[in-house]
């Protein structure tokens, strides 16, 4: 076994640990629990036999089997990078609301 | 009809007292003046030149001032809502003119100008800049100006009621423009004369919020 393999086995049983550590918590909602620990495990899987992902590959018509993995990557992280800029900008409209009554409280007192 | 005039303020104590009493004086009876979470005087100044004093307690940014602004002065009646700076570059001379068309029912939006007037005294960058502004408007929004990001407007109670202002800081004149597209407001530019003085541009925007705002009209039209 190659070492990067044996580092991607720690680093996702680390993340899956920390995420049931958080789910029983209840830190973590359920179904992003579910989402990210089935995202480690399938990290497990390709670092256990890597010979998946060429399996996966010739499903989807690409070459290699690793360029799933960065494909797929890219486009997950995308979508966080959108779910995060919604996040924020919905917070801070919210923010902006709150200050907004305040000032509106402030004025009938 | 009553008038408002809302002024959103950050940091303005030595320009905001003269401003709201110049209004007063010339018979505009009600200003409100935003304070947005100043780290000076701008409330306290504001209040004894004789303003309505609204209060946000953090900094929420230009466009937020004026929404805060423009809902209090629905709710309190207003047949007309101005919107104007608070660091003395618009003339209270113009207000008749803006506030005109708007009162005779002719359109919805009076939009200020600076550059319909011939004694305009623009610095060359501030001018490529706010054309440049334009220029995208025509290009995004259909909407044909001469001038963009000029705080000087008039709103009929309908048109201010139609806007929604929910870009906070200063992308909010873009969004502003885009209502005003999107919902068919009927608007006219009037020609105003922006001052410029050493004070206002070392305070006011500068050439990399431009860039920072025309980044935003461009996100918020890919998200959209
Ligand atoms: N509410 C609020 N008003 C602001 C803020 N920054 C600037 N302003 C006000 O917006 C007006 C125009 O701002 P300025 O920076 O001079 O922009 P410019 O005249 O377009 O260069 C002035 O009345 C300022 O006091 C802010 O963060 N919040
Ligand atoms: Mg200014």
């Amino acid at each position: 076994m190659e070492s990067i393999q044996i580092f991607g086995i720690i680093v996702a049983a680390f993340m899956i640990f920390r995420a049931t550590y958080q789910c029983w918590k209840r830190k973590m909602k359920r179904s992003v629990f579910i989402i990210w620990s089935s995202i480690w495990f399938v990290v497990i899987v390709v670092a256990v036999l890597p010979g998946t992902t060429t399996i996966v590959a010739k499903l989807f018509g690409i070459g290699r089997g690793i360029d799933v993995v960065v494909y797929l990557s890219i486009m997950v992280m995308y979508f966080l990078g959108f779910k995060l800029y919604n996040r924020v900008e919905e917070t801070r409209k919210e923010i902006t609301k709150l200050v907004r009554e305040i000032a509106y409280m402030e004025k009938k007192k | 009809m009553k008038i408002f005039i809302v002024i959103p303020a950050y940091n303005e104590e030595n320009k905001i007292g003269k401003v709201v009493k110049e209004l007063i004086t010339a018979g505009y009876k009600n200003v409100v003046v935003i304070d947005d979470g100043s780290k000076d005087n701008t409330f306290k100044v504001a209040k004894s030149a004789g303003a309505i004093t609204l209060r946000h307690v953090i900094n929420r940014g230009q466009g937020a001032g004026l929404q805060t602004g423009i809902t209090y002065a629905l709710n309190n009646g207003a047949g007309i809502i101005v919107t104007y700076d608070a660091d003395g570059q618009h003339s209270k001379n113009d207000l008749p003119a803006i506030i005109k068309p708007v009162r005779l029912g002719q359109v919805d939006a009076a939009l200020g100008s600076r550059f319909r007037k011939t004694d305009s005294n623009t610095p060359p960058i501030r001018k490529l800049f706010l054309k440049g502004g334009a220029l995208l408007f025509r290009i995004f929004y259909g909407v044909n100006l001469s001038d963009s990001h000029n705080g000087f407007r008039a709103l009929s109670r309908n048109a201010a009621k139609k806007i929604n202002i929910t870009s906070d800081d200063m992308a909010h004149a873009s969004e502003i423009i885009d209502e005003i597209s999107r919902k068919n407001i009927k608007y006219v530019e009037v020609p105003v004369t922006i001052t410029y003085t050493d004070y206002s541009l070392a305070k006011g925007q500068n050439t990399l919020n431009g860039f920072k705002i025309l980044w935003r009209m461009l996100l918020d039209q890919l998200l959209k």
